[in-house]
């Protein structure tokens, strides 16, 4: 039992990474109706600028400046990239975000270089782990679950009490309607990109801050992040950090009960599993066909 | 009308796919003979019977010139080893350009060297090689790095005759059994793993080990080397855990070690999951259990991925003097050379490692003399002995019968943040001097 | 008309496959190796017999996922794991029994074929994204399905199989060497392959898919089965993919779990839609994009040093170009320049091919905006409206 729960919370930190990049995802997807595989690359690039921001200043100034650069970064991609293929076939929007994947990856491997960098940690995430029982934690994985919390409450606000919110939503859902109750239909969009890259930025410093920063860092966690988002449900940002951390608990207990030769096969077979079941993910929508 | 006319044609296809298969179900039955390789002009040379027969390797000079050798490599420069690519091929560029430019290259030849991207994917790794041998021409084949990615192209090269020098892997079945034309270069990892489980059947006569592995041949063979070295003592192995080489975060594995009760941990693990390993061991679960990791990982990457202090005592079992040494003269000229040709990389183990492959090139290619082909190249590799090159530990000894230069360690141990040797070389050395 | 214009496009099929087949004797001939030499050193193609059987490879697994994905709509991020598992049943046929190399890849096309069918079932409960994410889910695992204890004996683990150089068989000595055998045994399946997808895209199958992409409710009104339209198309996909992964091991002689990345698999999708869906052309062009791209871009790196580590951005950079001018990738593209008729005008030429691209490329909002609204763009009817045409000024 002990053992058990030791495995749970070692899950739940692993977990909690993807859980923050999941839900950048799950809110690119919500405002835009875009599966983003750039995502991933973005807040690596992102990451590597706030390195540079790192050396002059603190942790929490920086990734305050990063948010910022992100989030204007995200906008000017959709503005100039994104908003000609509005109305292409999925696949063709596909491409372009892996188009993106190439340019971000190449980018940071040129000005950066390939060599895995130290990232510090900020001061109150440091130290010694927190023990509850015999079942020990890390104050940064703690941390890092607190922020998705804190983003998801900030999101939760913004979608149902601002007009703004409404607005993207209302977009995301039907945008002929919007535009024609006077909606700037393209500027929601911009602001979905811009606010997803923004929570990446986040996520990236903090995925670095756990496990050192390197241009290929969020490659193999974007997977499981896209599959904690798959598992919660695309367009549920509650959902996208529990299926996150959904997913790092199964790989642990798999790793650990079955075999840790087979954890990643046992995880994603639940996951497959669990959509059979549900089609749109635990607490997704059914998805409604646009035309 | 037009329908039917498809589906006869369908049928026709179809037909013609049969015979097409018979035919190629046909050919498999008989193993077609060895092409006979043209030799041009001389018989072979009197050493023969002395070094083996080599006769049947033909005295080829594709990619030499009187002035010129072009040589050529598969390294990943993109993906997931991106790291070691990236590294070690302008290492090697450096220390080429540097021979070319102080003496003039080997025996008045320059050497030229092709670098090609393999990407980490054995399909990528096909195609490139294939375009150095028949477009580029290329003499020989040079640090291919990879154990799958060399894997995929070892067939080819063995077959077509292209001396392949110095695999940059411990992998044994490159060199085990002895295929003529192919050299390893890195200790195979079971000698290493055997050279660190007798460490811990001395020093840790009571260790319960844990061994944190990658799930692929470099993991199981340093497995197997542990195994051997800990053979008759009290020291046993009560947890094996593996992982993917695409995870990096090491904190289930690390967990489940701990779970185990191991009271020793040993690494068979590339420099991200070496730093995750420790990091996760020392700060994250206060466990201050012993670690030491396969010598692949012995670079400064590794101490500062996990974070100085919490390496500090780390263990390995090294190849090559560790850039740290002080006082060094061989070391310093590296890191001269590394300045002078390839500013953009910081001088470190790997690059050192890289030297080190470089040196013992151009080592073989001057043995092989003036009148350079792929036969006497081989014929040179094959009589190399006691050659210690500028920042190796143990000499490197090649035989007809023994394709890996290297088969002796030295422990060496994070102190103050960098790794300092100590003990005793071990040495498994295979040819009789 | 009609009929001199089919004719015509089967004279340039006829002449494209005449030069496939007698390619190993023409790519030694002095002034077609001088072409070739030169073409390599240039662009970076090396039209090689080998690089040619590389292509053929591919082209029957693209042609595979375009009958999924292109033609029925389904999405499929995790094709290499089909492919390998046809590779690796014959790789495991050839290296322990002495099963002719034709039969296994047939029995290669067959399991993994099965294995698609049987995959196709339970994924007709999703779609879109989540689908793709499913799909993906098998490649990823398939490393460690691969290395699994259970089947470590046969699959070689991590080290993989390693399988003997194609040769030619003794019959026929003399009559072409190893690697014009190699590459004649690859390329005849390849085209008959793409043949008879061709047929069969044009039957009642392939309108089928074709209607249940368009509209799932719309074809099942004209009495189409979905479900089993929609694992027929899974099943026949992989078909293709088992054994395109039996013709890659047999070329390659190697297999192990690293031969399948997950990048691989999604770079599959990236060249077929950048070659264009839904078309055979389409595939044939994405094959030659996925065999030679890499060749290309690092000739690109050597050509301009300034840029060679920038590379890959440049690579990215030129997908969203492609995407952004041609929607419907490379195939649309020669569909319009006509290259199989012979266009009256300059004019006509012009204004059939590159009108559109251009035009959706001076479209693009930032563009116009480095530009200015053309005068074009109030009234350009002659386009059709996904390209930009006929629709008003924003």
């Amino acid at each position: 039992m002990e053992e058990f729960a030791q495995q749970v919370v070692t899950g739940v930190s692993i977990g909690s990474i993807y859980a923050i990049v999941a839900l950048a995802i799950v809110l690119i997807y919500r405002s835009t109706g875009i599966v983003n595989f750039a995502q991933g690359e973005i807040a690596m690039f992102t990451t590597f600028v706030s390195w540079t921001f790192l050396l002059r200043m603190d942790f929490w100034p920086a990734l305050l400046l990063t948010t910022l650069v992100a989030f204007f970064i995200g906008g000017m991609l959709e503005v100039v990239i994104m908003r000609p293929v509005e109305r292409a076939p999925p696949l063709n929007a596909v491409v372009i975000t892996l188009g993106l994947l190439a340019i971000f990856n190449s980018l940071a491997l040129w000005r950066y270089g390939s060599l895995p960098k130290p990232f510090p940690k900020p001061e109150i995430f440091a130290g010694a782990p927190l023990e509850v029982g015999t079942v020990t934690i890390s104050r940064l994985n703690v941390g890092i679950l607190a922020m998705a919390f804190l983003i998801m409450v900030v999101l939760f606000l913004l979608f149902n009490y601002t007009k703004l919110g409404l607005a993207m939503r209302a977009t995301a859902q039907n945008p002929t309607a919007s535009r024609l109750v006077g909606i700037n239909v393209s500027r929601m969009l911009a602001l979905g990109w811009a606010l997803s890259a923004a929570v990446g930025a986040v996520a990236g410093m903090l995925t670095a801050a756990s496990l050192t920063l390197s241009v290929d860092m969020m490659f193999a966690i974007l997977l499981f992040a896209f599959a904690g988002a798959v598992v919660g449900g695309l367009d549920s940002p509650g959902g996208a950090i529990l299926g996150g951390v959904v997913v790092g608990i199964l790989q642990a207990l798999a790793g650990n009960y079955i075999s840790s030769q087979v954890d990643i096969t046992a995880a994603f077979a639940i996951i497959v599993g669990v959509l059979l079941i549900r089609p749109t993910g635990l607490f997704g929508r059914r998805m409604v066909r646009r035309v | 009308m037009r329908a039917t006319r498809r589906k006869l044609l369908s049928l026709l296809l179809l037909l013609v796919a049969a015979i097409t298969l018979v035919a190629v179900a046909c050919g498999d039955d008989e193993e077609g003979e060895e092409p006979t390789a043209t030799v041009e002009g001389e018989e072979p040379t009197a050493t023969a019977e002395e070094a083996g027969d080599l006769s049947d390797i033909p005295e080829d000079t594709t990619g030499i010139t009187d002035t010129e050798i072009v040589l050529g490599t598969h390294l990943p420069l993109s993906g997931i080893a991106a790291i070691y690519g990236n590294a070690i091929a302008p290492s090697l560029q450096a220390y080429f350009s540097y021979i070319n430019d102080t003496e003039g290259g080997v025996n008045g030849r320059k050497i030229t060297l092709i670098v090609e991207d393999d990407g980490y994917e054995p399909p990528q790794a096909n195609q490139v090689v294939r375009k150095l041998v028949e477009q580029d021409g290329v003499f020989a084949i040079v640090s291919g790095l990879g154990t799958a990615t060399h894997g995929a192209v070892f067939e080819y090269l063995v077959e077509n005759k292209i001396p392949d020098l110095f695999v940059s892997t411990g992998a044994t079945k490159f060199t085990e059994p002895v295929t003529r034309t192919a050299f390893g270069y890195n200790p195979n990892y079971i000698q290493e793993g055997t050279a660190i489980g007798t460490y811990i059947a001395e020093n840790f006569p009571d260790a319960k080990v844990g061994m944190l592995i990658q799930n692929d041949d470099f993991g199981t063979d340093g497995e197997k080397g542990v195994r051997v070295g800990i053979e008759g003592s009290n020291v046993e192995i009560i947890s094996v855990v593996t992982y993917e080489a695409t995870q990096t975060d090491m904190t289930a594995q690390v967990q489940r070690l701990q779970n185990d009760g191991a009271t020793l941990v040993v690494g068979y693990v590339l420099p991200r999951q070496a730093g995750s390993l420790v990091s996760v061991a020392r700060a994250t679960l206060s466990w201050d259990v012993p670690i030491m990791v396969t010598g692949v990982v012995a670079d400064e990457l590794t101490i500062a991925l996990a974070g100085p202090d919490n390496a500090e005592g780390v263990i390995t079992a090294a190849y090559i003097r560790p850039l740290a040494t002080e006082g060094d003269a061989a070391i310093e000229k590296h890191k001269e050379i590394m300045a002078q040709y390839a500013p953009d990389v910081p001088p470190s183990n790997v690059s050192l490692y890289a030297q080190s492959l470089a040196e013992l090139t151009v080592e073989v290619l001057k043995q092989a003399g003036p009148d350079l082909n792929r036969r006497s190249i081989i014929e040179a590799a094959e009589s190399i002995r006691g050659f210690l090159c500028s920042v190796c530990i143990a000499p490197s000894n090649m035989s007809p019968t023994d394709h890996r230069p290297i088969e002796a360690f030295r422990l060496a141990k994070v102190e103050g943040g960098v790794w300092v040797p100590f003990g005793e070389v071990i040495s498994y050395e295979s040819t009789e001097d | 008309m009609r009929g001199r214009l089919l004719r015509l496009s089967v004279l340039a099929w006829l002449l494209l496959g005449l030069t496939l087949l007698f390619f190993p004797y023409f790519s030694t001939w002095p002034g077609f190796a001088w072409f070739l030499d030169h073409l390599a050193e240039t662009t970076g193609i090396s039209l090689t017999p080998f690089q040619l059987t590389t292509f053929a490879v591919w082209l029957v697994i693209l042609t595979g996922l375009n009958l999924l994905t292109g033609y029925s709509g389904q999405i499929s991020l995790g094709h290499g794991a089909l492919v390998a598992a046809g590779a690796y049943i014959v790789a495991i046929l050839l290296d322990r029994t002495g099963t002719p190399v034709a039969v296994a890849i047939l029995v290669g096309g067959l399991g993994a074929g099965a294995i698609g069918f049987a995959i196709g079932v339970p994924a007709l409960r999703l779609t879109g994204p989540y689908l793709a994410i499913a799909t993906l889910a098998l490649i990823v695992s398939m490393p460690q399905i691969l290395k699994m204890d259970a089947v470590n004996d046969w699959t070689g683990g991590a080290s993989g199989i390693d399988l003997p150089l194609a040769r030619a068989p003794g019959v026929i000595d003399g009559l072409v060497d190893d690697r014009q055998w190699l590459y004649y045994s690859v390329m005849l399946p390849a085209i008959i392959m793409t043949v008879l997808a061709r047929n069969l895209t044009r039957s009642r199958i392939g309108r089928a898919f074709i209607a249940l992409r368009d509209s799932e409710i719309g074809a099942q009104q004209m009495g189409v089965n979905i479900a089993l339209y929609k694992t027929l198309a899974f099943g026949l996909s992989a078909l293709y993919a088992g054994v395109g992964g039996g013709l890659f091991v047999y070329s390659q002689d190697f297999a192990s779990p690293e031969s399948f990345s997950v990048f691989q698999s999604i770079t599959l999708l990236v060249v077929l839609v950048i070659g264009g869906l839904a078309s055979i052309l389409g595939a044939i062009l994405a094959a030659v994009f996925f065999t030679f791209q890499t060749g290309v871009i690092s000739r690109l790196g050597e050509v301009l040093p300034a840029v060679d580590r920038l590379r890959w951005a440049i690579y990215g950079g030129l997908l969203i170009l492609i995407m952004i001018a041609l929607p419907s990738g490379a195939a649309g593209l020669v569909q319009r320049l006509s290259l199989l008729r012979p266009a009256k005008t300059l004019a006509e030429w012009r204004g059939g091919g590159l009108r559109a691209p251009l035009a959706s490329l001076r479209a693009h909002p930032a563009v116009e905006r480095l530009l200015g609204v053309p005068r074009e763009r109030i009234y350009d009817r002659d386009l059709p409206p996904e390209e930009g045409g006929g629709r008003p000024k924003r």
